[in-house]
């Protein structure tokens, strides 16, 4: 440094800033920022009746409110009914699927596996008013015969209506996780139950389950979480249903008027603690299943299940789960983009079919912000965890600094916060902290930075971790700086592992609604908001029309980014 | 020249063990081939990482030149120190090419020599280690054998004032790991380049280097050229590790130590006094074993159990009591097993000298030396 | 070297950019200024040349927040571009609560970032009385009502809501009529009623139409038919029309109108009498983004060509000058206007409402 080279000199100590402190330094920070203070403020704000930190007036009467009211206590149970149903549907279709794709001998796999995984594409709000579609109680596709025929019609209205649309949703989840863990079983202790003369029922329910209950247990807890932090489906079918939970709950206590923050805040910590117990549970049962380890990480060949006669019941299955999670949803919100007012298709419905859904939305103004808001955030909140959590993990992994564990903590922390509770407390924020970014894209960038930070902080992790450190060493040792360490080489060798966390949570971003209902505004509207705002004014047919276009980008997206990733993982 | 005095280092590591570095000081000559031998574990890899800079002792002083790398309140980088270094694993850059790889070191510099410069600096180093002509190829295309000399080019190609090599060959196979020794003994010898290395392979120690220091538990236990240690061992362990040697442990006593259920006539090492348990440490070179008793000093009987021809020798092992002596006989001395045999110990070969308690094949088990 | 210093500059910049800037929250006052000039010196049309002007050079730009639905509002909003070329208004569309606490919500997150609001009475009032609006009196104030106003300016009715309860004739179970509220009461409704959870109003206005005991025994006997609870009216009245349900409290008279004479649906209403008349009302923000072209807009909606793009949406414009699309709307029973007096008990009612229909 030429200006040290000088000061030296001249006799003057200058301290020694470097360019990793320095980054090192503002990346520690900005994580800080983004974690701590929002769930301080949310506390804050729960304790006071105030509506500014800074206006901070201590009250109990909130938290109050939230555990004694009458009415609290229905809440809390229809919440927990609400989690369980659908954790156990979502287990119980999941771990069906899975075991005949993973374990049995039903034919065509490959396709099973890829359909059970097509759900994923789809998000929450779209999923729920396909499905708003089919089960409406007067005018549902599946109710109107059911009451020509049966006299009685399924309401979606109801606890069980919510359950089987989130554990439908969930469903894919459930299948992800219970295949990995049937991929990986070591085959050679059902075999050994096989020679010691076991039929494969018994094989099953004495070996195989047993085996495969610490999984089972934790794979319902990730799914009980997930359900009750949802807001689309208690959104929409649980208010006018009447049937509140916690997210849910949150919102409309905002929107009573006059709107009460800091009961909103109290709602929101109830959740977060929930959600928090949930997971550190869940973290305790998995450490526990050590004990059990089948998973030896070589390459099994998993014995597989012979069917036998019941093949054909398993292939019906299997066909039925895709048309119920498939086929009649997208049918639906087919149907309904292309007619004028949603009604049950009939012969003259159906020679009514016009373009005009969509054509409003390649029009409205509208529309096409959100559009060009969720491309835009999507990428710029990729980009900037990607950037973050890289310098963060190698801090974690690389340095011996002290504190670092905390770091790692930090970036793990916001998968516990609900969408909706990250809303709530950045509200919290920036009425205490004069940054005025409330109602613009700002707002909405911080808050998917900080949901998406431990997707960015696994794949980081992940990819440093199998990196040697001597490739490190190495370039320290023909004389390379930090900065030019990080850039020429190991970031170059990290370049899959970034790039497969950016594709991911741009994907994802584009499905964002918990933190975005309570951020938005109209200049930074984005999609999911839009078919929520959208089904306010009554218009299901735009919403239809809008569903299956996010549908199909979703899709294209997918594929191509896919595509890139993939060569770009070759060529590294 | 390197000088390193009273170097110190400590880790803790996640089983709780303590694996240290304790005062340890040497001096390499420029231009000399200075080797740091030992067990996994002994401290030998934690030494050369505190010259290069990748650790940072708790105390101790280093000095490159005489100037101060590393001492009490003063730590110069690793980029910032004029060395060449190279890994066990080689830690070639496998996003670069060959050419790439070597260029770095002289792109990252502080004064970057100029295009056409570097080009005539890396194709200079890839000669000087025969890969000339690969520059293009993407380095994770080269065999084990060639990355190891691109990790060398890479690490020559500045000119550093000191070269650092962790255990290059261990990943060799043994063919290759035997060129490659007599390569590398030539490319120092001619380019005259202050040398570190580190192995746990007495055979590479003695045939590389101009000084070897052998350690042991994180301390030097002795210093000195390849044909010193190999004669006069300090200890048991410098005498296992050293060479191959049968271990004669007894009771010193005037004229030598008692043991075998007589005495063994030997030397004294300096300090050895009558009454204290002493060692005496004996090549199998140097034993005769004979199928005739032939009336010499230091004369014992024994059982052959093991007389394996190897082509240039006869590997014997013959049970004396309860001692199990390595020997070796002629190739064409007619023996056969269990049967009876005359062991001598040539007096001018035996020296016995303070017994450190160590015995061959009796390794408690260590940490690696890796591990940080 | 240098590398570094334009690293760390970048770096120091990102930041500082990310901020967008630090200023302080200012207080918002709650007795904003008066900036209307009296409208007997300038005629409607002179005054709105006038800040047409201004309103052009402030960038032509208008953030209206407003209840009105997206069809209607592309009725309305474009005569006004139309009419004045290089103006552009935004709308944000939510339902009177939703609408309010997003307000409320910026406001508190120190942003100004709304022009004109438009929504129920009741909650602009709330607005006005937390000091996010300024009083402004329009040059076509005059042509209105006294119940369309407020004589200080603090606000004025674009147009009247009847609040009727809507029928669809083919889902009403046989022998069944519904001319007043309490019809609703009839058992053979049971689960074919919706209502609007947001309508505390109506039960604020049933109390003073039916008084007090009244007003509660309908209240709780409708909620023994266990009905729907639907958010936003527009959706409510679309799930009428596709036979969702057979009945509903309260509906805007226009949307049944548009739903029986426009998309000719089964569609009928309740011939209440008094005819449950609610104000949507408008006011200026205290510190709006766009003054000019706030007031502009304003000035505009309650013109006569305002009111009657209005009125072509089938919405009862407030002016006394513009005559209404869909007369038989009103023209079979007495207006009850719903005044800032009925919100005095607001949380009370709203708190029985909420109770009695289970809203939690």
């Amino acid at each position: 440094m030429a200006a040290t080279t000088v000061a030296r000199r001249a006799g003057i100590r200058l301290p020694a800033w470097r360019a990793d402190i320095l980054i090192v330094g503002a990346a520690a920070l900005l994580l800080g920022y983004l974690t701590i203070v929002p769930l301080a403020m949310l506390l804050l704000g729960s304790l006071s009746s105030g509506s500014s930190a800074l206006d901070f007036r201590f009250t109990l009467q909130n938290f109050q409110r939230v555990l004694t009211d009458q009415a609290s206590l229905e809440l809390l149970a229809n919440s927990v009914m609400y989690g369980f149903g659908s954790a156990l549907l979502a287990f119980a279709i999941g771990t069906g699927v899975a075991w005949a794709v993973e374990r049995s001998d039903v034919p065509g796999r490959s396709i099973w596996y890829g359909l059970a995984l097509v759900p994923l594409i789809v998000p929450g709000i779209v999923h729920t008013i396909a499905w708003l579609f089919l089960l409406s109680p007067e005018i549902g596709w599946i109710n109107t015969p059911l009451k020509a025929l049966f006299g009685f019609s399924l309401s979606v209205y109801s606890l069980p209506g919510m359950i089987w649309i989130e554990g439908l949703h969930t469903a894919p989840l459930a299948f992800v996780l219970m295949s990995a863990a049937f991929r990986t079983m070591d085959p050679s202790l059902e075999e050994a139950a096989a020679t010691s003369r076991a039929d494969p029922w018994k094989t099953f329910r004495r070996i195989t389950l047993p085996l495969l209950l610490p999984t089972a247990a934790s794979v319902l807890l990730i799914l009980f979480v997930r359900a009750i932090e949802g807001f689309e489906v208690p959104a929409i079918i649980g208010l006018p249903g009447r049937i509140y939970v916690y997210t849910s709950r949150i919102y409309t206590s905002l929107n009573q008027y006059p709107p009460n923050f800091g009961l909103s805040a109290a709602y929101g910590a109830i959740l977060l603690f929930i959600s928090v117990g949930g997971l550190l549970i869940h973290n305790r049962v998995t450490r526990g299943s050590e004990r059990y380890a089948t998973v030896t990480g070589k390459a099994y060949r998993p014995r597989r299940v012979e069917l036998g006669r019941l093949r054909v019941i398993a292939i019906g299955a299997l066909v039925s789960y895709a048309i119920v999670a498939i086929a009649l949803p997208l049918l639906v919100l087919l149907y309904a983009s292309f007619v004028r007012i949603y009604t049950v298709p009939s012969l003259e419905t159906l020679g009514e079919l016009t373009l005009r859904n969509y054509t409003f939305i390649a029009t409205d103004e509208l529309t096409r912000r959100a559009l060009g808001n969720s491309l835009l955030l999507g990428a710029a909140s990729a980009t900037v965890v990607v950037a973050l959590t890289a310098v963060i993990a190698w801090v974690t992994i690389r340095t011996r600094l002290p504190g670092r564990g905390v770091l790692d903590f930090l970036a793990f922390v916001p998968i516990t916060i609900p969408g909706i509770v990250l809303g709530i407390s950045l509200l919290w924020v920036y009425f205490t902290i004069p940054i005025r970014i409330y109602g613009t894209l700002w707002i909405l960038l911080v808050a998917y930075v900080t949901r998406y930070l431990p997707y960015g902080i696994r794949s980081a992790s992940g990819g440093i971790v199998q990196i040697h450190r001597e490739l490190e060493e190495a370039a320290a040792a023909a004389g390379a700086r930090w900065w030019p360490t990080f850039t020429q080489v190991l970031l170059p060798l990290l370049r899959p592992a970034l790039i497969g966390a950016w594709v991911y949570i741009f994907i994802i971003s584009l499905r964002e609604l918990g933190s975005s209902i309570l951020l938005y505004s109209a200049d930074s509207v984005v999609l999911a908001v839009r078919i929520f705002d959208l089904r306010d004014s009554g218009n299901y047919t735009t919403i239809a029309a809008l569903s299956v276009f996010l549908i199909v980008l979703l899709v294209i997206l997918v594929a191509i980014l896919q595509r890139l990733g993939g060569r770009t993982v070759r060529e590294a | 020249m390197l000088q390193v005095e009273g170097l110190r280092k400590t880790f803790t590591t996640d089983r709780g063990g303590v694996r240290a570095v304790e005062d340890i000081s040497f001096t390499v000559d420029d231009g000399r081939f200075f080797t740091l031998l030992g067990p996994s574990g002994c401290g030998k890899t934690t030494t050369l990482r505190c010259v290069a800079g990748l650790e940072r002792p708790e105390a101790g002083t280093i000095r490159l030149d005489d100037a101060v790398v590393s001492g009490p309140g003063h730590f110069t980088p690793t980029y910032a120190r004029d060395i060449g270094m190279v890994f066990q694993s080689y830690a070639i850059w496998p996003h670069m090419t060959v050419f790439e790889n070597v260029a770095f070191p002289l792109r990252v510099s502080e004064h970057p020599p100029s295009k056409a410069e570097t080009q005539r600096m890396v194709e200079g180093a890839l000669a000087l280690v025969g890969l000339e002509g690969l520059e293009e190829r993407p380095a994770p295309q080269l065999s084990g054998g060639q990355q190891q000399r691109l990790a060398l080019a890479r690490a020559l190609v500045r000119r550093p004032k000191i070269l650092l090599l962790d255990e290059p060959l261990s990943n060799l196979d043994a063919k290759l790991r035997e060129r490659m020794r007599i390569e590398l003994r030539q490319l120092q010898r001619r380019l005259g380049i202050t040398t570190i290395y580190v192995t746990h392979d007495q055979g590479e120690a003695l045939f590389l280097s101009h000084r070897i220091a052998v350690m042991q538990a994180g301390k030097i236990v002795q210093e000195g050229a390849p044909r010193d240690l190999y004669r006069a061992p300090a200890s048991g362990f410098v005498a296992d590790f050293v060479g191959e040697a049968t271990f004669l442990p007894g009771v010193v006593t005037a004229g030598g130590i008692r043991a075998l259920g007589g005495v063994v006539t030997c030397a004294l090492a300096d300090g050895l006094a009558s009454g204290e348990k002493g060692l005496l440490v004996l090549r199998p070179e140097n034993i005769v074993v004979r199928a005739q008793p032939a009336g010499v000093p230091n004369e014992f009987a024994g059982t052959l159990r093991v007389a394996a021809f190897l082509g240039d020798r006869l590997d014997c092992v013959v049970e004396i009591g309860d001692l199990l002596v390595r020997a070796r006989a002629h190739p064409t001395t007619q023996l056969r097993r269990d049967q009876k045999v005359w062991v001598e110990f040539p007096i001018e070969h035996c020296t016995a000298i303070p017994d450190d308690g160590w015995r061959p094949r009796a390794l408690a088990r260590t940490f690696d030396d890796e591990e940080s | 070297m240098e590398r570094k210093l334009a690293t760390t500059l970048a770096v120091l910049g990102l930041l500082v950019a990310a901020c967008g800037g630090t200023t302080p929250v200012a207080q918002p006052s709650p007795t904003a200024t008066a900036t209307a000039k009296p409208t007997t010196t300038e005629s409607a049309d002179q005054v709105m040349a006038r800040l047409y002007e201004a309103a052009k050079a402030e960038g032509g730009q208008v953030a209206f927040y407003s209840s009105t639905n997206t069809d209607d509002a592309k009725k309305i909003l474009p005569e006004f571009e139309k009419k004045f070329p290089g103006m552009k208004v935004t709308h944000t569309r939510k339902s009177g609560e939703a609408l309010v606490q997003q307000l409320v919500t910026e406001k508190k997150a120190g942003q100004d970032l709304y022009d004109v609001v438009e929504t129920n009475l009741f909650e602009v009032a709330f607005v006005v009385e937390q000091g996010y609006t300024q009083k402004y009196v329009t040059a076509s104030a005059g042509d209105f009502p006294a119940d369309a106003r407020a004589t200080d300016g603090s606000w004025i009715a674009a147009r009247f809501n009847n609040d009727l309860p809507g029928i669809n004739t083919t889902k009403l179970p046989a022998g069944v009529t519904i001319k007043t509220w309490k019809d609703l009461c009839n058992p053979a409704l049971s689960g074919k009623i919706a209502v609007e959870q947001g309508d505390v109003v109506v039960y604020s206005a049933l109390r003073k139409i039916l008084g007090d005991a009244e007003a509660q025994n309908v209240l709780k006997c409708i909620a023994a038919n266990k009905p729907s609870l639907r958010s936003g009216h527009t959706d409510m009245a679309n799930l009428l029309a596709a036979g969702e349900f057979a009945v509903t409290l309260s509906s805007n008279g226009h949307r049944l109108a548009q739903l029986k004479y426009e998309e000719n649906k089964p569609i009928d209403w309740a011939k209440t009498d008094p005819i449950i008349t609610d104000v949507q009302a408008m006011a200026l923000s205290n510190k709006p983004k766009n003054p000019n072209g706030g007031k502009l807009l304003l000035e505009w909606l309650v013109s006569p060509d305002g009111q009657k793009a209005i009125a072509s949406t089938g919405r009862v414009p407030a002016s006394g000058k513009v005559p209404a699309k869909y007369p038989d709307l009103y023209n079979f029973g007495k207006l009850f206007f719903v005044n800032d007096a009925l919100r005095a008990d607001f949380t009370k009612d709203a708190d029985f409402w909420r109770a009695t229909l289970g809203i939690k």
